[in-house]
């Protein structure tokens, strides 16, 4: 089928409202280097250095989580460890994460674009679509990301660059933006499609990656043209009716994928939270501390969204990188850290002599509203429930681990030292500084 | 692999002026030595509990501070040094 005339097809979003893929315009917006980037931008005698950003710095064992444009050019990648980096690049200079900064940063960066569009999709910390208006032509497409570029310069910092798509679905809109790297911008047009096709490895393609991609080699399929003239009923047979379709829509220019406003997504399924050891444990008794310290992390997310769910789960990575999971629904719904833990306590004695634990993970699913769920008739629950509260407002006025288990008390170093270095109690406010006759802080 | 970030956490005075929607930075002094602030190169606020933390990364002599300021103490912290 030509795609040129398949890509006029006509589809419905919700809202009933019908856009023809020729028309539709989709800009993404993906941040170079994004943290490395922003530490440059934030320390000018960085910038043109290569530079790792860490998330415990370069003392604990330590995995990159950021490399600047420098730093990648030297073979330095994301999820490195530390060693590995160092090893590769002895020059590499290590900063510690400031997610603070990152996450702020985020932040005014989706407001600028929302300046471009009004509709826009939070893809992850550092990318973003954004839908333009269908009577928009490709040339104001064009002005459109060249002006969000400029907005970046301005507001954000001279040093920060992005790679802008823009094509008629996200997916290909994300493959435009990764073509030119870095402070590039790419167009796909229906018009551009076979082109591009008949060059471009099905790797590129975000959704095909290392699960798909040697299945579909091993079929003789290698660019998206390829992918393309394979038979539908072949990729169907092979991925399942989903993938199936999907893939051979994308390898013949037709991307359905539909942006939907951030703002109106429905609520997240779930909340989990990680944490590398600083040594491997050889024992459960051992990591049951840390256990503890991220259920109860989960149990303040959860509160802190007024969510609350019914199935823990825990996943347990040892040193030679293998892993074990096991997940349980709960007879009630819960959003407290102590009840997590017990639930994961219980998961865990499933796990027999296992090797030595070097990653550690609490997950809470099947979240409802807190609203949603029928208050406790005991007395005692309600006492607890309301200790867990007033613990609440605390943390919430003063920080996050204010008043804590004692149980966590030998973790306390680790609860207070923020990743950057900083102790976050220095923040606290001295006697001095109450007011004595208000009883608030002057 | 080196670490050039260097962690201070100590009060400075610093001198700097506000106007609607722009605030500036022009000098801090920090172990009786004056420095004259030549850019701010980035900025960003962080929440502990229900106070806000507002963060300048600034250039001064030839290398990068990061100030904070807690405007429920009125109180400005050198955070820490990036020297090149």
């Amino acid at each position: 089928m030509d795609n040129a005339q398949d890509s006029s097809r006509r589809y419905t979003r919700p809202g009933g409202l019908a856009v023809s893929m020729k028309y539709r315009k989709i800009l993404h917006v993906d941040m170079n280097s994004y943290f490395a980037t922003l530490e440059q931008q934030a320390y000018p005698n960085l910038r043109g250095r290569p530079i790792g950003v860490a998330g415990k710095g370069s003392g604990e064992r330590t995995v990159i989580t950021a490399a600047s444009i420098e730093a990648k050019k030297l073979g330095i990648r994301s999820g490195m460890s530390g060693w590995e980096a160092k090893r590769l690049c002895p020059e590499l200079i290590v900063i510690p994460a400031s997610y603070d900064r990152y996450i702020f940063t985020s932040k005014r960066i989706f407001a600028l674009l929302e300046r471009i569009s009004p509709v826009i999709d939070v893809f992850s910390i550092d990318e973003a679509f954004a839908r333009l208006d269908p009577t928009t032509t490709w040339d104001e497409a064009a002005q459109a990301g060249a002006q969000f570029k400029q907005l970046i310069r301005k507001y954000i910092g001279e040093w920060v660059t992005c790679s802008v798509g823009i094509s008629y679905g996200k997916t290909l809109a994300k493959l435009a933006s990764e073509m030119q790297k870095p402070d590039g911008m790419t167009l796909i047009r229906p018009e551009d499609f076979t082109r591009i096709a008949a060059i471009t490895p099905i790797e590129e393609l975000c959704g095909i990656g290392w699960r798909l991609r040697p299945r579909l080699n091993q079929a003789g399929i290698f660019t998206i043209q390829e992918l393309g003239r394979a038979p539908k009923d072949l990729l169907i047979k092979m991925f399942g009716p989903y993938t199936g379709t999907w893939l051979h829509d994308i390898g013949n220019g037709r991307d359905r994928d539909i942006l939907r406003s951030f703002r109106s997504l429905p609520q997240e399924k779930s909340v989990g939270h990680s944490y590398t050891l600083p040594r491997d444990m050889h024992s459960l008794e051992d990591a049951k501390k840390t256990l503890l310290l991220l259920s109860e992390r989960v149990g303040v997310r959860l509160r802190r969204k007024g969510l609350i769910g019914r199935t823990v789960s825990v996943y347990v990575r040892f040193h030679d990188r293998g892993g074990w999971g096991q997940s349980a629904t709960q007879k009630e719904y819960i959003d407290d850290g102590y009840q997590i833990y017990q639930a994961a306590i219980r998961l865990l004695r499933g796990l027999e002599s296992p090797p030595p634990i070097r990653l550690l993970a609490v997950t809470v699913s099947e979240l409802v509203q807190q609203a949603q769920v029928t208050q406790p008739l005991f007395a005692h629950k309600r006492h607890y429930e309301d200790l867990v509260e007033s613990l609440d407002t605390i943390n919430n006025r003063y920080g996050e681990f204010t008043v804590f288990r004692s149980s966590l008390a030998t973790l306390r170093r680790r609860i207070h030292n923020l990743p950057d270095g900083r102790n976050k109690r220095i923040y606290l406010p001295h006697i001095s500084e109450i007011n004595p006759f208000t009883k608030r802080m002057t | 692999m080196s670490e050039v970030k260097t962690r201070v956490g100590e009060s400075v005075k610093v001198v700097a002026s506000f106007s609607p929607n722009r605030f500036k930075v022009h000098f801090f002094n920090w172990r009786d030595r004056t420095y004259q602030v030549q850019s701010m190169n980035l900025f960003h606020i962080a929440r502990d509990g229900n106070k806000k933390l507002y963060h300048f990364a600034v250039t001064a002599a030839g290398n990068s501070y990061e100030l904070v300021y807690n405007p429920v103490t009125l109180d400005w912290q050198l955070e820490g040094v990036v020297s090149a």
